[in-house]
């Protein structure tokens, strides 16, 4: 397929994708109508709470809101945090890096392990410590990320003092989530690469390349993997656009200052605003990232790149 | 008949599970350890003192003191007990949100892979949508807004979790719906509610099981992340994660607080994994079976 | 170049429990020929080329010895370590067999790089050299080509050459035209002729289609049920074949010379499964001739000639009539079976 065609295509995707989700968090931020209530947590007379309503402009009807919030956000305008007057966008956007940071070392802490344990799985297949290596899996796949955050905090930092677990203040600080929220991470694209290398060497290619003389170690890993990594990277980017939003308990264990501890406080002061913004930011972020993820394998195949003959 | 001709006029995929082959071994392990589990939570309701009941002589009592097998917290909890309760709070809202998004789901996903059209198209919008937004974020959207209960919590849940069940159901149904005795009932003059629940409906429930089955694990995360974060499930109801994050502050004193309740989620969540997993390889070797 | 050869080639394949689906197979190949292995889907014929080089599917498993470059292999690993060097493959489906993110030059030239049998500067001219020979003509572009830009004779060209890169002792090609246009198949099978008989290669050519392996090959030898029925020169077996089955087979071929609106013969039946292979003549049950013999007894090769090629045909029938006999007629109507 035309590779232009195809990017364009996806790119109309995603912008519905990203309005949908601006629509969405709107309705859900909306779901009890005029929010005094829980911002006046119960105390207001109903005078008080139809002033407060009227403020903020619950009185008007759902469509028309649900306009003129989307009119503002295609200019940018997600309104503000209306506890600091900030910019909600603002305020987001400053959180974002330092999620993004995480997330990265927590994805590459994952790919280094994950990458070697499913070679070695594909390759010793249904020996024992392959068996043994998959059940472990399995456990690591049940553990909660916050509880792995707190056992990681219990014995580096409470017992050995060795790392710090409040904020971000040097990168020894990345360690301690990292790890939290990279652990979990193994154990599926563990499965993911074993099933997408264990599909390729099926193949016919393979066949020429033991045919060639190739003992099956270098093929898997110089010449499947190569193979595997489209379907493997597409699927890695979801994840990665799922963790956007996975963070947030980790984060506010470690108190650290990216997307998932201002939600929290977000949600703590029911600051709506902020919370539509991450929202909408999280899903552009997540469509994004599977864009860049398709046009890397669209570049690395040759078929798409070169076009046919 | 060919054999071909046979396999097309039956119905695919029922769950038959009858022979000793690899998905065995971890269905039991699997049930094995969610019994485990449930048992604990039996203890709990007949043999332990309530989770309320604040002892504070005994706070911080470590695990194997008189009285508390595994300790109590900052305000003389027992941990076993609020561990049991826990398990029975996670076991429940597993349940409502699986049976609700399920009926749901599996009712979306065959009229949209059955009838197409316009519902087929919205649907798949949504589920585009919905991998763009992670279910955590929405929940804690939610909750600035609502005051969850239990009840709020699980129909929060379904909402979100319906979704993969009409995906699964819809890509199934739009191959089975092909199939010949399908189009036997049709050409028989079957209504089509008869066809959708008569025949579509057996085939798809073996790989809905699988799904729920996989489903709960991330469920029981949800339930206790949110009440970790205290936005889920509070007292009087005692949840898992709540009493880990009460445990937090305390955690160089009393660890037990945090990990022994965490230890017990995780069991939770492995046993939905491997029942999950153990269905599936089961079903899988059905099918190739019969292939056979 | 010394002789290739596959004594007692036995293969089992598990279904349920191990049964023999290529057996006892003896095969000696000169060098600088070419040697058509035929029969029907089935008859075990990929089966046995794989148990010889040891690239056997899961749940198979063979026995015996092959002979090859010098050294004596045992068929349970087969002559796996001599793939690429003395043994090499030509798969059936050319464009699926090229690795798709790979330059048609990398594909030929990493092979006996990473075995260390050419320095760089060696593998280029010999790519060169085999592209060169096997018919293209703009070598240098081509070798810029990837695999999504050839056509399917070109793609087979190059697997061909592939395979010659370490100038093989045995190059077995499976198929090989069957992906191909008709028009490009006696071209490609030319060319894999030649080469392989310059480069004094033993060559095993699978088959199912007689006409094309009558053209190509030197001898044949006639596989039926995972045994071999017949064997000899090409012009013998097909001028004056002694196998039932080979009659059969023979009158199945759409020819040139086929008279038109005579209905095209196949033989009755199908192959029995590996499960049913009877005690006796395998295959007996769909033979015109059988009788009593046939059933009870199962038949050793009979040689037909005291050439040094073996000539020889395994039927009780042959054995009976003897060497010199003329060939039994070919029935096209059913004979009377045995009761």
């Amino acid at each position: 397929m035309n590779l232009v065609r195809y990017l364009g295509w996806r790119i109309v995707q995603g912008i519905f994708v990203v309005l949908g989700a601006v629509v969405v968090s709107f309705l859900i931020t909306n779901l009890a109508g005029n929010p005094s209530d829980v911002i006046g947590g119960g105390l207001l007379t109903p005078a008080q709470r139809a002033q407060i309503g009227h403020q903020l402009g619950y009185d008007r009807p759902v469509l028309v809101r649900l306009g003129d919030y989307v009119t503002g956000v295609l200019h940018g305008d997600f309104g503000s945090s209306w506890r600091t007057g900030q910019s909600a966008l603002g305020l987001v956007l400053k959180a974002l890096p330092n999620t993004l940071i995480l997330i990265a070392c927590a994805m590459t802490l994952a790919l280094l392990l994950a990458v070697p344990i499913a070679l070695y799985s594909v390759l010793r297949r249904e020996t024992r410590v392959d068996r043994s290596a998959r059940a472990t899996m399995m456990l690591v796949a049940a553990l909660p990320d916050f509880w792995i955050a707190l056992l990681l905090v219990l014995l580096l930092s409470v017992n050995l003092g060795a790392l710090p677990s409040i904020g971000f203040d040097s990168p020894r600080s990345l360690i301690m989530p990292a790890l939290a929220i990279g652990l979990p991470l193994i154990p599926t694209s563990v499965r993911l690469l074993r099933a997408a290398l264990l599909d390729v060497v099926s193949q016919d290619f393979i066949t020429t390349l033991r045919a060639k003389g190739l003992g099956e170690g270098t093929i898997v890993t110089r010449y499947a993997l190569k193979h595997a990594a489209g379907p493997f990277v597409t699927l890695l980017a979801m994840q990665v656009g799922w963790l956007l939003g996975g963070t947030i308990i980790v984060e506010v264990i470690f108190a650290w200052p990216g997307m998932g501890s201002l939600l929290q406080d977000a949600v703590t002061n029911h600051d709506i605003a902020v919370i539509q913004a991450a929202v909408v930011i999280v899903a552009t972020g997540y469509v994004l990232l599977n864009l860049a993820g398709d046009v890397l394998i669209a570049l690395m195949d040759p078929r798409i790149r070169v076009g046919a003959r | 008949m060919t054999a071909h001709a046979v396999r097309e006029a039956l119905p695919a995929r029922r769950a038959r599970v009858r022979l000793p082959f690899k998905g065995q071994t971890t269905l039991r392990l699997g049930l094995a350890i969610l019994l485990a589990m449930m048992a604990v939570g039996v203890l709990g309701r007949v043999a332990l003192p309530s989770a309320d009941q604040q002892d504070l002589a005994n706070a911080f009592a470590a695990p194997g003191s008189p009285g508390h097998l595994l300790g109590t917290d900052q305000l003389g909890r027992d941990v076993l007990a609020w561990i049991s309760d826990g398990i029975w709070i996670a076991l429940a809202v597993a349940l409502g949100v699986v049976v609700i998004s399920s009926v749901v789901g599996v009712a979306v996903g065959l009229c949209a892979g059955y009838f197409g059209g316009v519902a087929d198209m919205l649907l798949m919008r949504l589920v585009d949508l919905s991998l763009a937004i992670p279910p955590l974020i929405l929940f804690l959207a939610a909750a600035a807004v609502l005051r969850t209960s239990i009840v709020t919590l699980i129909l929060l849940i379904s909402a979100v979790s319906w979704l993969p069940y009409a995906r699964l159901v819809r890509s199934v149904t739009l191959l089975e719906r092909e199939r010949g005795y399908v189009i036997t009932a049709r050409l028989a003059g079957a209504s089509r509610t008869r066809i959708l629940v008569g025949h579509l409906l057996p085939s798809v429930s073996t790989v809905v099981l699988v799904l729920a089955s996989l489903q709960v694990g991330y469920v029981l995360l949800w339930e206790s992340g949110l009440s970790f974060l205290g936005l889920g499930v509070r007292p009087p109801h005692h949840s898992l994660g709540y009493i880990i994050a009460q445990g937090r502050d305390s955690l160089q004193q009393a660890w037990w607080v945090v990990v022994l309740p965490g230890a017990a989620l995780a069991l939770l969540v492995l046993a939905a994994n491997l029942i999950g997993d153990g269905l599936r390889d089961l079903i899988q070797q059905d099918v190739e079976v019969a292939e056979r | 170049m010394s002789v290739v050869a596959a004594r007692s080639v036995t293969v089992e394949a598990r279904r349920g429990t191990w049964r023999r689906v290529v057996d006892t197979i003896d095969l000696e190949l000169e060098p600088g020929t070419v040697v058509g292995l035929v029969g029907e889907s089935g008859a075990g014929k990929t089966l046995f080329t794989r148990a010889l080089v040891g690239l056997l599917p899961g749940g198979t498993r063979a026995s015996g010895t092959i002979v090859l470059g010098g050294r004596e292999y045992d068929a349970r690993k087969g002559a796996r370590s001599a793939l690429g060097r003395d043994a090499a493959l030509v798969q059936q489906n050319p464009i699926t067999a090229l690795d798709p993110l790979a330059r048609v030059r990398k594909q030929l030239v990493d092979g006996v790089l990473r075995l260390g049998l050419m320095k760089h500067e060696a593998a280029d001219a010999r790519a060169r050299e085999l592209l060169g020979r096997l018919g293209f003509n703009d070598v240098e572009r081509v070798l810029r080509l990837y695999p999504h830009q050839l056509s399917g004779g070109m793609a087979q060209r190059v697997c061909v050459a592939l395979a010659l890169m370490p100038s093989p002792e045995l190059l077995i090609v499976d198929e090989p035209t069957s992906a191909l246009d008709a028009n490009v198949r006696v071209r490609v099978l030319e060319l894999i002729r030649e080469l392989a008989i310059e480069q004094r290669a033993a060559v095993v050519f699978v088959s199912h289609d007689l006409s094309l392996v009558g053209r190509f090959c030197d001898r044949l030898v006639v596989l039926y049920a995972g045994r071999i029925v017949e064997q000899g020169d090409t012009t013998d077996v097909m001028g004056v074949p002694r196998h039932p089955y080979t009659q059969a087979l023979l009158g199945c071929a759409v020819t040139t010379e086929a008279v038109p609106r005579q209905p095209l013969t196949s033989i009755a039946g199908a192959p029995p499964a590996p499960e049913e292979w009877p005690a006796g003549c395998v295959f007996a049950p769909r033979c015109p001739h059988a009788w009593e013999r046939c059933v009870a007894e199962r038949p050793q090769p009979t040689v037909l000639s005291s050439s040094h090629q073996p000539r020889d045909a395994a039927c009780h029938l042959v054995e009976e009539a003897g060497a010199a006999a003329p060939r039994p007629q070919l029935v096209t109507k059913e004979v009377e079976r045995r009761a």
